[in-house]
């Protein structure tokens, strides 16, 4: 009996133990449940705090979706919606966090090898026998029509769509070795002869008028990697491919082929690591070969005074969020030139500002440490130089890389025009006409140059 | 959410009716009036079927299946047959563009299931229309299934119950679905669209081994994307007291060809089974009417899949393997090599499903194989391989069972002890709430877009 009664007592307990067992687990769960619709709440109540939201990301380097308009066709296809989410997501208010665990996430995804190609593979035209395009129009340098190139009104491309153009062509085949990334050549055959058309045009119509010189500024692949290693990332081979472009030219265009010298360099710092941009030291020897081209001395630009900002982690850093990177970041040099260092822009909205040639940007993001030169890139910059009464005036036609390269300039000229092809709708041959322009300087790196949209637009501005 | 919760019970559908058409109207809201009109037919058309008798309700029948695969074909299939005329024969001279409004393959199949099967009697007709309504408008599963059948919820649109192990249940499965779509399925995604970009020229110089890496890659965001909406539905539905049908079985474990497709998109087999290949005949016939029935089938799951010649021989492909298996190879493969030889001819059929254009699929096809002269290997993907292992080995293991089997495992251990207990509660506990949290950061992380040319 007593034994009975024990068992009964200890089934019992065991029962009372199993059912607070499971009490303690489905409590948990109900935590669980809690802790979930917790998250959510708190994360909508965030949403709905409009006033702290963005409308541009610093560290994206753009400009976040605006609300969307209300139409009534919107509101019908749902395109409204779709628009409306975009912007809730895109300004969230803790969206930047976010990212940031979002970015680290994705490194949990494998290891980062010293060595490595990103951005896809790409397939590059391949480079024909130089000079000899299809009905040999370009090389021939009369401006003829050149199929699909400038048999009839060319579409200008706007900014929007030169800057998506132009972030795809650059981030496509990253080659990353040892913490430093290097962007591989790939050559389009249509924007390439298009982008000499346009020059060709440009000199024909200026022809003398003004002289035009081409400077194409090879990727950091071209320039600072062996031989052995440039071949074996696949893409074009830049050297030809310059000589290509070279060979398109008419006689109005004087092409300075600055490849060999950057090469020659290549043990000094040259371009920078974290960055598609190059420093101002290979700016530097452009302008030098520059020089010998147009059969001037070049200034003695590396004693000028030098401003270092670092540390400097640029947009291959942006896209790649290598570690290294991060370790051993890039520094910017730039030399303030003896002359002046005032310029004047203008921006796309037209407002003038006074700016600085070499701007002081110690205290500017890690990532815009190469807007220290020229204020960027604008629609126009001018530079005058107050130590010359009368001289030489020169158009400088450039994308990002040309910032660096302008500097060099500044003393050798009474005035120094500058245009960002991507944001300038002056006409090239008009505007150097009405100022008086003596030399007008087409550099543009070389990537770039074989980016339809860009060559396009300056068909455009080229084209009276 | 919270509105659902705070009405009382008779209120609970009339508020899920509500919030389902504002997120199928949130995709485009004159979509609203189609899923309505569909819905309203076939309400009409069930109600008369069950109020008629022997040949009326074969002709109600007709107009249902009339009237929605007529829509069905207009929305789905008309641009792709016109295009087809047009580069035949030059008719018409414009291609009308028309919008695909989404779901409405899976909504217009639940509807036919419906109406089918109150004119077979397994089912009654429901006599409310807006109940009808809800049932192919839940949001859980009106834009990318499962294909709920009716009688799988007739009973819970009336009545309805849920305990707190189905809230928890759902919410873990929802978050789990979550997860494996955004973490997971995403990141393949974007994996294997770098390695085998869709238009564009680069396809054609993808070294073999980015090919099979691309293409593996894409397995698992196909099966790891789908499911995932599944998982959500599913869990969705179970924390508002529905219990849909599993709509798929871990089909990456499947030792043949024809398990593949017991474990795929099950609601989508088993409704063509039920509602083709079984009137048709189904086995049980001569071997040139099963192979017809079978045909049938097979042309019909590939053009389900969407409006391209590419789908249908990918049904077609599997029907080639399936009547091998039958005829041929019957069973007499050892269990390992019956597992390879169906995960290749499933990750193959991949390619056939993936490229709409003909000219990328036999790229892909011949790239793989070596033939397109862009060699085995290359740096890009030795990069994109190292860089995405961990994912790979992720992705893997979350396409077996070996989530549910390890779940099984630490509930036994937390019938050992007070420890054990907490510990398996901890884990319980924690799991929903970080997943969705890793979901939230993933999210974000996609939408990551510097943009290297904004003025600076």
């Amino acid at each position: 009996m007593a034994d009975r009664t024990r068992a009964r007592t200890r089934r019992a307990s065991s029962n009372d133990r199993l059912r607070s067992r499971h009490r303690t687990l489905m409590d948990m769960r109900l935590y669980s449940v809690l802790g979930f619709g917790g998250i959510l709440a708190v994360f909508a109540l965030i949403g709905l705090l409009f006033f702290l939201r963005p409308s541009t990301s610093d560290v994206e380097k753009r400009e976040l979706a605006s609300f969307p308009a209300f139409t009534t066709e919107g509101f019908l296809d749902g395109s409204f919606f779709t628009d409306l989410g975009l912007w809730y997501s895109d300004t969230y208010p803790l969206r930047e966090p976010l990212v940031s665990a979002g970015l680290m996430l994705e490194n949990l995804h494998g290891i980062q090898p010293s060595m490595q190609m990103v951005g896809g593979n790409v397939a590059a035209d391949s480079l024909p026998v130089e000079g000899a395009d299809a009905d040999g129009s370009a090389a021939a340098g009369d401006a003829a029509v050149v199929p699909g190139v400038n048999d009839g009104p060319v579409e200008v491309p706007s900014a929007q769509t030169l800057q998506e153009d132009i972030q795809a062509s650059i981030m496509a085949g990253l080659y990353v070795k040892d913490g430093a990334a290097y962007s591989v050549y790939y050559f389009v055959q249509s924007a390439v002869e298009t982008y000499c058309t346009a020059l060709n045009t440009c000199a024909d119509n200026l022809a003398g008028e003004a002289n035009v010189y081409s400077i194409l500024v090879p990727n950091n692949s071209g320039a600072m990697l062996s031989e052995d290693e440039l071949a074996g990332l696949g893409g074009t081979d830049p050297r030809e491919a310059i000589r290509y472009f070279n060979s398109l030219y008419n006689e109005n265009v004087h092409p300075v082929f600055v490849y060999d010298t950057l090469r020659e360099h290549n043990d000094e710092y040259l371009y920078f690591r974290t960055d598609h941009h190059w420093t101002q030291l290979g700016a530097y020897y452009a302008y030098v070969e520059f020089c010998k081209v147009k059969g001037t001395e070049p200034a003695d630009v590396l004693n000028w005074e030098r401003m270092r900002f670092e540390p400097f982690l640029g947009s291959f850093y942006d896209t790649l969020g290598l570690s290294e990177m991060e370790a051993d970041p890039d520094y910017v040099d730039a030399y303030i030139p003896t002359s002046t260092n005032e310029l004047v822009f203008w921006d796309e909205a037209g407002a003038r500002y006074d700016w600085q040639v070499i701007t002081d940007v110690s205290d500017w993001a890690r990532g815009s440490k190469y807007a220290a030169f020229i204020g960027g890139d604008k629609p126009l910059t001018v530079i005058e130089n107050p130590t010359m009464e009368e001289g030489p005036i020169c158009l400088v036609i450039k994308e990002s890389y040309g910032c660096a390269f302008v500097p060099c300039l500044v003393d050798d000229y009474k005035t120094v025009y500058v245009f960002d092809c991507r944001y300038s709708d002056y006409n090239i041959p008009q505007f150097v006409r009405e100022h008086g322009v003596d030399d007008v300087i087409f550099i543009n790196n070389m990537t770039l140059a074989s980016t339809d949209t860009v060559a396009e637009r300056l068909l455009w501005m080229s084209t009276e | 959410m919270a509105a659902y919760l705070a009405v009382p019970t008779r209120f609970k559908n009339p508020v899920l009716l509500a919030s389902s058409l504002v997120f199928y109207a949130w995709g485009g809201p004159r979509y609203v009036l189609l899923i309505c009109f569909e819905a309203l037919v076939s309400w009409f058309c069930a109600l008369r079927i069950a109020g008629s008798k022997g040949s009326m309700r074969r002709i109600w029948l007709i107009v249902e299946l009339a009237c929605l695969l007529g829509l069905l074909g207009y929305f789905k299939y008309w641009t792709w047959i016109l295009t087809g005329t047009h580069a035949l024969a030059g008719v018409p001279a414009d291609v009308p563009q028309i919008v695909l409004p989404i779901g409405i393959s899976f909504y217009t199949f639940q509807l036919i299931s419906y109406v089918v099967d109150v004119y077979r009697g397994t089912i009654r007709a429901q006599g409310a229309y807006w109940k009808l309504l809800l049932y192919c408008s839940l949001f859980h599963q009106c834009i990318a299934g499962p294909i709920v059948r009716y009688e799988t919820v007739a009973h819970e649109i009336e009545k309805r119950t849920v305990s707190e192990r189905d809230i928890y249940e759902g919410v873990r499965r929802f978050s789990c679905g979550l997860a494996k779509k955004v973490v997971l399925a995403n990141s393949c995604a974007a994996v294997a669209d770098t390695l085998l970009p869709i238009g564009g020229d680069a396809l054609a110089t993808q070294v073999a081994s980015g090919c099979w890496l691309g293409m593996l890659f894409y397995a698992f965001q196909i099966y790891l994307d789908f499911s995932a909406y599944s998982d959500m539905a599913i869990g969705m539905g179970r924390m508002i007291g529905f219990h849909y049908l599993e709509n798929f079985d871990h089909p990456y474990q499947c030792s043949s060809v024809q398990d593949f497709w017991r474990r795929w998109h099950i609601s989508l087999s088993s409704f063509f089974r039920d509602y083709v290949y079984i009137p048709l005949g189904g086995s049980r016939c001569s071997q040139a009417e099963y192979v017809r029935n079978m045909a049938v089938v097979w042309f019909l799951t590939g053009m389900w899949h969407g409006a391209s010649w590419n789908y249908i021989l990918w049904g077609l492909y599997f029907l080639a393997f399936l009547l091998l298996e039958r005829f041929v190879i019957r069973d007499r493969l050892p269990k390992p090599v019956g597992h390879a030889a169906a995960l290749l001819v499933v990750l193959v059929g991949w390619v056939l499903f993936r490229f709409e254009d003909f000219g990328e699929m036999t790229s892909v096809l011949a790239g793989m194989i070596g033939l397109n002269g862009a060699g085995l290997f290359n740096l890009s993907v030795h990069t994109a391989f190292l860089q995405n292992i961990f994912l790979l080995a992720v992705s893997a293991l979350a396409c077996t069972g070996f989530g549910s089997w390890l779940r099984r495992r630490l509930s036994t251990v937390a019938g050992g002890g007070d420890v054990a207990v907490r510990v398996v509660g901890a884990l319980e506990m924690l799991t929903p709430p970080l997943l969705l949290l890793i979901s939230l950061a993933a999210l974000a992380g996609a939408s990551y877009n510097p943009f290297i040319y904004f003025q600076f």
